[in-house]
């Protein structure tokens, strides 16, 4: 289990430091410093500045360092939660991310919670009633669940939303609870918004959950152990859950840690089609606007989140999985 | 022939008793439905396991030995199914000689009754231990959930009982080992663990389909040794299938010989390895090496391969292997299985032209 | 002492089929699988002669017919077997000043087969103004047009900028899929076949990149194209950019039967006969799978697709005047003007399609290659 561990979170680190590398080179793109950006835009409104007082500015911020030592008082800040400054816009980014990473954070949490709920027992009901009608439509929803991006899935439901309900469906809050503190009704409120757009993200990822976890079961079904447990007279659904489903779970449990990278990319797609308060159009305004400090901020975030859900998608792999506990 | 000697000594010592039939197999058919046809897996066979002997099954792989091990606890699964016969079961343990015969076959599938035969009253241990055993749960977990199904006792007493068991079986360490998962164990040692495991709960039938294959040489003899003193003393039938004739030789009382789905020749061990008197058996015999006579150090073997199952020939299914193959008879009529020599039966239109 | 007997393969009647009969073979028995690569085949032969089936110039604008609805096609004039659709009028609503289109079929428009329509160049060369469909002659002097699925705000009939749109859409993917199909095999093949610290090395590579959320990277990494770069460049840096991440599934596959094969006889007979590596990848390993490389690869293309079209729908892909399904579903961003021009939200329907089309195909490949694996 712990050479597992730390052989996942090595590759975890790796990852994160690969991104921090790639984001740090985004943010370097710009040609010219901030500070020159600065001097230009003070100029055209008729103030006068002094080669002195740019590099006071460039000294502040730390940029007449070498580019290693800039990359790594970066890292630092990072790491301190500190994701730096906004030149476009002239805010800290903790500023404008402010509660779009908590909100992040919790839609894909949420998505991967709806995907185990509703994809484990449709998979073991699709195996065990191996071609019954329940088995072939949901395995016919599967595929076109699959197959439907999440965006156009998302244009969809607004289209819908709007056509038969005249309602303009986006956003994670009503109105009157978009700056309101956190508190129960806010809450609710969240929760009854984060319903389609679970829906729409989690799709794909539930319809492979459901034919992974039906094609494992299948494979289980058959096993010399089952059958071994069933000729010492266990009831058959317990049996199938005890055993067999226990075994299809380990594979279900490794793609969680593998569709997390797809449920963090997905959100941004989804959220800039819903118009959710996530991370994702604050990203692609940022990209539109050419505003790559933020971008840089972005992406590195995106993917610590990612690594952390597959780690602790990994660690509860571990909890499962006697086998990989002792490897 | 070493083995000789211990073939003598086992019928010897079944002879004190009355025998007392556990089961008794009729008729059974079970069938399979593939792409390419209907393959009769189990093709009408009929057969008894009495109290305290064992029944030895031998045949080719694929000519229906498990499936027939499979079809008395009603354990077939899609797309085969059992098509017709019965398994009368009689349970001793209630009352005396005439207990109520029930048959298994005619158990609603899936219900409490047969759950409680199964595990219960007959036990089942399997070829490929490693495979046998839910490998995400200990030993001891599957043990006490066997128990426990069949006996009314705490978790702290099933736990007791399954140490207990360990170490008849000869487990090293059981209650340490109770803890452990499969892949923590040797063959060998999962093969004992299961059969602790299937005699728990004291059934009066245990089934052992192939438990010895894919052990070493060593253990397996070290496995049919702990099997013969346990059915000794806890006096169980056993219905053993195997398709090694030399485990026959060590464990079985009585024999069946089985080639596509039917039983061609009935004996007992004594008869069959003096005198066999099946073509196929013969044929089995003179492919096993150090019996029969050898010429120029090459080991004979039966001409032609097993038939796909789903296109049986016509006649009697062995007549293109055949070596006494009649022409005009054994590739039309199907021959029955009839006497022959007392007790032993064989279905071979050799001894039916005689009468 | 085990009772063996004998294979005697003179007694039995055995025919042999070569590898790809048997997939084939197999791969019939699939019947949604078959249905689908007919309909997959069908798209790509649209791509092909997308000039041809188009309707009209889809780059043609004309605000007088901005938004005109899809108009149905007429098969029988009463009895007679003559297509017609019915002119469109364009009304000014007096209050709220919006367009609006109605159909008036005292005017029909007869619709012939091979009519001749606007000019181009087939494939650059051939120069031809026939089209799958068209107006007769004499009504193209008047002007009459048929617009089958509607046409956008600035008047470009939607059917044709579908089809121009699937050939790039669906070269995209073909593209992109070739490329990925290059690194993968190659990193796989050196992975599986070398082993050690090599395949380590690629392998955490290939978690590292699995591990990376691919939408933003895109997303960034379109964003900081250059803003002056033609149709064509774009073109080539998108397929990149999705290249770029999608070759980690191919490498699994690759090396996966890579270090399977390597233990065969065939392989190790040609090792020992002294051939180059180089030889024995590319003239013994890979052709025992190509079967499977086909499936991997056709299952590959969908992701291929869908990351174009949803990158080119944020408006960092492919941009106007390229014509793509991602830049034309661009126009459904706002749902308040979709509610009242739903056909707008048509080119979704060929992405579906296709993908479903491509998954099922490549469903049955796989199955047909390899019938005994696991869908996992």
């Amino acid at each position: 289990m712990w050479v597992f561990l730390a052989k996942r979170i090595g590759i975890g680190l790796i990852t994160i430091w690969a991104l921090s590398l790639f984001s740090f080179i985004l943010i370097q793109l710009p040609k010219g410093d901030y500070v020159t950006s600065e001097m230009i835009a003070l100029q055209m409104e008729g103030e006068n500045v002094t080669d002195e007082e740019l590099e006071n500015l460039r000294i502040y911020f730390g940029l007449d360092k070498p580019v290693h030592m800039q990359y790594l008082s970066w890292i630092g800040n990072m790491m301190r939660g500190n994701l730096g400054y906004s030149y476009a816009q002239r805010t800290p980014v903790n500023d404008i991310l402010g509660q779009r990473l908590l909100l992040t954070v919790l839609y894909a949490a949420a998505t991967v919670v709806f995907i185990w709920v509703v994809a484990i027992p449709i998979g073991i009901l699709s195996a065990v009633k191996q071609y019954s009608f329940a088995d072939y439509s949901f395995t016919t929803l599967g595929f076109i669940g699959v197959a439907v991006p999440d965006f156009l899935l998302a244009l969809l439901f607004l289209w819908l939303g709007f056509v038969f309900f005249g309602v303009s469906m986006g956003g994670l809050f009503s109105p009157e609870f978009v700056d309101a503190p956190w508190n129960l009704a806010r809450i609710w409120d969240l929760t009854k918004h984060l319903f389609i757009p679970i829906i729409v993200l989690g799709t794909s990822g539930t319809a492979s959950l459901i034919r992974i976890v039906r094609a494992n079961l299948l494979d289980e079904l058959h096993k010399p152990y089952v059958v071994a447990a069933r000729a010492r007279g266990l009831r058959e659904w317990r049996l199938i859950l005890k055993y067999p489903v226990r075994l299809a779970l380990n594979p279900a449990v490794s793609l969680t840690a593998y569709i997390f990278p797809f449920l963090i990319s997905g959100s941004v797609i989804v959220s800039v089609v819903l118009s959710l308060p996530t991370i994702g159009p604050t990203l692609l305004q940022s990209l539109l606007e050419q505003d790559l400090q933020l971008a840089g901020a972005i992406i590195f975030l995106a993917g610590v989140m990612t690594v952390v859900g597959t780690l602790i998608s990994d660690i509860l792999l571990g909890l499962l999985d006697p086998r990989i506990r002792q490897a | 022939m070493p083995k000789t000697s211990k073939v003598e000594d086992k019928t010897n010592k079944s002879d004190k008793h009355p025998e007392r039939q556990v089961l008794e197999i009729r008729d059974l058919h079970t069938q399979f439905s593939t792409h390419d046809g209907v393959v009769k897996a189990v093709d009408g066979v009929s057969f008894d396991v009495i109290e305290g002997k064992t029944v030895g099954i031998v045949g080719e792989s694929g000519c229906g030995k498990s499936v027939l091990a499979r079809s008395v606890l009603q354990l077939i699964e899609h797309p085969g199914q059992i098509v017709g016969g019965k398994v009368l079961y009689r349970d001793y343990a209630e009352g005396e000689e005439a207990a109520s015969q029930n048959d298994i076959l005619a158990l609603p599938s899936g219900g409490s009754e047969i759950r409680s035969i199964r595990g219960g009253h007959i036990s089942m241990i399997f070829q490929e231990p490693m495979s046998s055993f839910s490998p995400v749960h200990t030993i001891g977990n599957q043990m006490v959930e066997a128990l426990r199904l069949h006996k009314p006792i705490s978790k702290v007493e099933a736990n007791e009982q399954a140490v207990d068991w360990l170490h008849r079986v000869g487990m090293p360490n059981p209650s340490e080992r109770i803890r452990a998962y499969p892949h923590e164990l040797s063959g060998g040692q999962l093969q004992r663990a299961m059969i602790a495991l299937a005699l728990s709960t004291n059934p009066s039938v245990l089934i052992a389909d192939e438990p010895t294959t894919g052990l070493d040489v060593t253990t397996q003899a070290q496995i049919l040794e702990l099997l013969g003193s346990l059915q000794e003393e806890q006096g169980m039938a056993m219905m053993f299938i195997t398709h090694d004739l030399g485990v026959i030789a060590e464990i079985a009382d009585d024999v069946l010989v089985m080639y596509l789905g039917r039983v061609v020749e009935e004996a007992s061990v004594t008869q069959l390895f003096q005198s066999p008197q099946h073509p196929y058996t013969k044929a089995l015999f003179t492919s096993m090496p150090g019996t029969g006579e050898i010429e120029d150090n090459r080991l004979p073997t039966i001409k032609g391969s097993v038939p796909e199952p789903h296109s049986r020939p016509a006649g009697c299914f062995f007549h293109p292997r055949c070596d006494s193959f009649m022409s005009g008879t054994c590739d039309i009529a199907e021959p029955e299985l009839l006497a022959v020599n007392g007790q032993q039966k064989a279905s071979c239109f050799l001894y039916s032209e005689g009468e | 002492m085990t009772v063996d007997t004998q294979e005697n393969n003179e007694s039995r009647d055995v025919t042999l089929a070569s590898e790809r009969q048997l997939v084939w073979a197999r791969f019939r028995r699939h019947k949604l699988a078959l249905i689908s690569t007919v309909i997959v085949a069908l798209f790509y032969l649209v791509a092909f002669g997308a000039e041809f089936v188009a309707v009209n110039d889809p780059v043609e604008t004309d605000a007088k017919r901005s938004l005109m609805p899809p108009q149905s096609i007429h098969l029988f004039d009463g009895w007679k077997p003559a297509p017609y659709v019915c002119e469109m009028v364009g009304k000014r609503d007096p209050v709220s000043l919006r367009k609006s289109f109605e159909a008036d079929c005292t005017k029909r428009i007869p619709v012939q087969i091979f009519a001749r329509g606007f000019e181009y160049k087939f494939l650059g060369l051939l120069r031809s103004d026939r089209h799958l469909i068209g107006v007769g002659d004499s009504e193209r002097s008047q002007e009459s047009l048929v617009f089958p699925l509607g046409t956008d705000v600035q008047g470009r009939g939607l059917f044709s900028r579908i089809v121009y749109g699937t050939r790039t859409s669906l070269s995209i993917g073909l593209v992109g899929v070739t490329l990925t199909l290059l690194i993968g095999v190659s990193l796989g093949a050196v992975s599986g076949y070398f082993g050690g610290f090599i395949d380590t090395l690629i392998q955490r590579s290939v978690e590292i990149v699995r591990a990376i959320p691919t939408i933003p990277i895109w997303l960034v990494l379109a964003g900081i194209l250059p803003r002056d770069w033609g149709v064509l460049q774009i073109y080539f840096a998108i397929t990149i950019i999705i290249s770029l991440f999608a070759w980690t599934d191919l490498a699994r596959v690759v090396r996966g039967r890579f270090l399977s094969l390597r233990e065969e006889d065939f392989v190790t007979a040609a090792m020992l006969s002294g051939a180059r590596w180089q030889r024995i990848v590319f003239r013994h390993m890979l052709p025992s799978f190509y079967s499977h490389l086909i499936a991997a690869t056709t299952l590959a293309i969908p992701s291929m697709i869908i990351s174009e079209t949803a990158l080119s729908f944020l408006g960092l892909g492919l941009r106007s005047p390229a014509i793509s399904w991602g830049v034309l579903l661009q126009a459904t961003q706002n749902v308040h003007s979709v509610a009242l021009t739903p056909w707008l939200m048509i080119p979704a329907i060929p992405v579906i399609v296709v993908i479903l089309a491509l998954n099922f195909m490549g469903d049955g490949l796989r199955d047909a290659a390899d019938p005994y694996a696991s869908t996992s």
